[in-house]
């Protein structure tokens, strides 16, 4: 009951549409420092955001930086970031809980990548090994025809 | 105005409608989703089950009796706990499906040959450049530097694809790394295939022919008739291309049936879907069918790029997408039943995951992503980028995805890079709030990019994610669909041709191919 009462309070905001300011309080009982400053940098494009640190709330202050903006605009800023930093609350939450099988997974998938190939037997400079005259022979007639195939600046069409 | 949470996330959350006590002891780890009726239960494992409300409830009460068939089916699939249950047998299981896990290294590397185009489409998010504008041609130099440093990633297999722009207006850089590639595999002696992705304009005869000679496949965009495509792929300065599109699609399949080359030469058409394609999804499986093209690919777009600013003109709804994937679906599998073979290739992989439990190399679909770990793009100086995508934003000014450059990186600092890391660790499911309950983890994936730019956050908010809303919209369809035997015949049918069409690949890519 008391997590309900916790999860689902009225928000309370003030807005200062002067300022282009919406300013609401959050409790460090229920979100972590690590959680607002995801938050926060996930709206920077949107807003600067102040923080406030009082006794049991944390006052959230959320500029936009928009040129105009209605108060009503300000209060869905504030309940996106309110949504924004629930998910990076509830992501830490989840991340923490699956942290075994998530870093297993990772680290599986990095190093795999990392891993040498199967089958590598040493690769040839083409400037001194095997494969020279080839790799001489492509390299000129591909320059010819980049020539060839560039006409004068501005004389290109395509139809 | 009031609305229910149940339609602001879309009917993504399952509840339960009465109270069930959950005998913890005998249901195993799985989540659950109602798709049409009945109860979908899938695990890490890749398996899958549809039950009846009545069976969902005996099974989470522990009151399916050890001697029905339903409870082998399911301790079989590893969702009833116990001593019986086969960990080996199911770690086996998930090994193949995430066969990519144990990639080592991309095995698609996207060449931006130039940025040059002759076509002004309306979603380009490669914003391209005008035809003139040669310093956006990939030089000499860099395409020999590209092509060292594919061969510097240590996957056994290499997939080179040529984008642009149109890559045809680079032409002379098309064959150089075409045969540099061909040469320096020689050595490297790995399985390689090459691949063109084209508006075919520019096609001609000539180097059709240098195409099929050196084992280059062929795709291009066909967005359907004329009304859709002329109107979403227009020509720079004007005019309809569509007729160029179906005439060169028809000319590579007179020289395929010749019977000088293999059937794997022959072409493959993408599908990019507007608003303006929805009415027409009949007339556009209609000409893929009548052109003889193998599959139709029915993507969502991404508001990416350039096609983010377009968006209001010609984007969608997840739902809007949804529904015309569904009615294009419906209309395909019509038409297989009406024996006229054609195959959906979003439905083919995502059926190959979910019904053969093999991982079908789809990097959008993948947990981590496919971003550098499966793919990479590289732009015409030389720029890398964890994927297309990524590229794409560097058009708007946004270097975010930059992972390196082929003059000064090397494969382990790309692999290395804190982009890569990032993107990797934050495309993790298992630690995505929704995505870690949600039924469809076992075969879906997020792209970084994608959330970055729709959201500015790159691990997503999934509960808003348009990228969410529509995968769990295709993979809703998709199960609704797999509920009918019909469609489950036809179904395991293109899974058939499409395990032989992926042995006839690898049989041209392997090094000693003719």
């Amino acid at each position: 009951m008391r997590l309900l009462k916790l999860l689902a309070p009225q928000m309370r905001h003030e807005i200062d549409s002067a300022k282009k300011e919406v300013s609401f309080r959050v409790s460090p009982l229920l979100y972590s420092m690590d959680s607002l400053e995801v938050a926060a940098n996930v709206f920077s494009k949107q807003a600067e955001i102040f923080l406030e640190e009082g006794g049991r709330s944390w006052t959230v202050t959320l500029r936009s930086k928009k040129k105009e903006i209605a108060a009503g605009t300000l209060e869905n800023l504030a309940g996106d970031f309110l949504n924004e930093l629930l998910n990076q609350e509830y992501r830490k939450m989840v991340g923490g809980f699956n942290r075994k099988i998530s870093d297993l997974i990772l680290m599986q998938a990095l190093y795999s990548a990392k891993s040498e190939p199967t089958i590598m037997p040493p690769l040839d400079d083409f400037s001194v090994g095997a494969h020279k005259k080839e790799m001489d022979e492509l390299m000129k007639r591909t320059q010819k025809e980049i020539e060839r195939f560039r006409p004068a600046k501005g004389a290109h069409v395509v139809k | 105005m009031k609305q229910s949470l149940i339609e602001r996330t879309s009917g993504r959350l399952t509840q339960f409608l009465e109270p069930v006590r959950v005998n913890s002891t005998k249901v195993g780890a799985m989540n659950f989703r109602r798709v049409h009726g009945r109860y979908l239960i899938t695990n890490d494992a890749g398996y899958f089950a549809l039950l009846t409300a009545h069976n969902f409830k005996r099974y989470l009460e522990g009151r399916i009796r050890e001697d029905e068939p339903l409870y082998q089916e399911l301790q079989d699939k590893g969702f009833i706990k116990g001593a019986k249950i086969d960990s080996s047998a199911l770690t086996k299981v998930f090994r193949e499906k995430n066969g990519f896990l144990w990639c080592k290294g991309p095995a698609l590397h996207m060449l931006v040959v130039t940025l040059r185009c002759n076509q002004l489409c309306q979603y380009c998010h490669a914003s391209v450049v005008g035809p003139s504008r040669f310093e956006t041609d990939m030089s000499l130099e860099t395409a020999r530097r590209t092509v060292d440093f594919v061969f510097q990633t240590p996957g056994q297999h290499i997939g080179i694809e040529f984008q642009g722009g149109e890559p045809l207006l680079n032409w002379p850089i098309v064959k150089f790394v075409t045969e540099y590639a061909r040469l320096k595999n020689k050595t490297a002696k790995r399985s390689l295939t090459i691949g063109l992705v084209t508006n075919m304009s520019l096609m001609d005869a000539e180097k059709l022919k240098y195409m099929m000679d050196h084992r280059v496949s062929i795709c291009t965009s066909l967005d359907g008739p004329p009304e859709v495509h002329d109107q979403n792929r227009p020509f720079l300065g004007g005019g309809p291309s569509q007729k160029k599109v179906v005439q060169g699609i028809k000319n590579i399949f007179e020289v395929c049936h010749s019977g000088k080359y293999m059937r794997c030469n022959l072409p493959g058409a993408l599908l990019t879907s507007t608003r303006f394609s929805f009415p027409y999804y009949k007339e556009i499986v209609d000409l893929y069918a009548e052109l003889g093209l193998a599959h139709i690919f029915i993507r969502p777009m991404s508001p990416i790029g350039y096609a983010k600013r377009a968006w209001p003109q010609i984007g969608y709804t997840p739902q809007e997408f949804c529904r015309f994937y569904e009615k294009t679906l419906d209309y395909v599998l019509e038409m297989n039943r009406n024996g006229k073979p054609l195959i959906e290739k979003m439905a083919s992989l995502l059926l190959t995951k979910i019904l053969t439990r093999r991982d079908p190399g789809f990097m959008d679909m993948r947990s981590p992503t496919g971003a550098v770990l499966g793919c990479l793009a590289y732009n015409f100086n030389g720029d890398i980028f964890t994927s297309d995508e990524g590229r794409m934003l560097s058009h708007e000014g946004d270097d975010s995805f930059k992972v390196g450059n082929v003059y000064e990186s090397d494969w382990e600092g790309v692999l290395t890079y804190p982009t890569t890391r990032i993107c990797s660790s934050a495309s993790v499911l298992d630690s995505q709030p929704l995505c870690s309950q949600c039924a469809y983890k076992p075969f879906c994936g997020i792209c970084p990019v994608y959330h970055y730019e729709t959201q500015n956050n790159i691990s997503g908010l999934m509960p808003a994610s348009g990228w969410c809303q529509t995968r769990m919209g295709i993979f809703d369809v998709i199960f609704k669909k797999l509920q009918d035997p019909a469609n489950m015949k036809i179904f395991n049918g293109w899974l058939e041709i499409e395990r032989r069409h992926l042995e006839a690949l690898e049989a041209v890519g392997a090094p000693d191919a003719a």
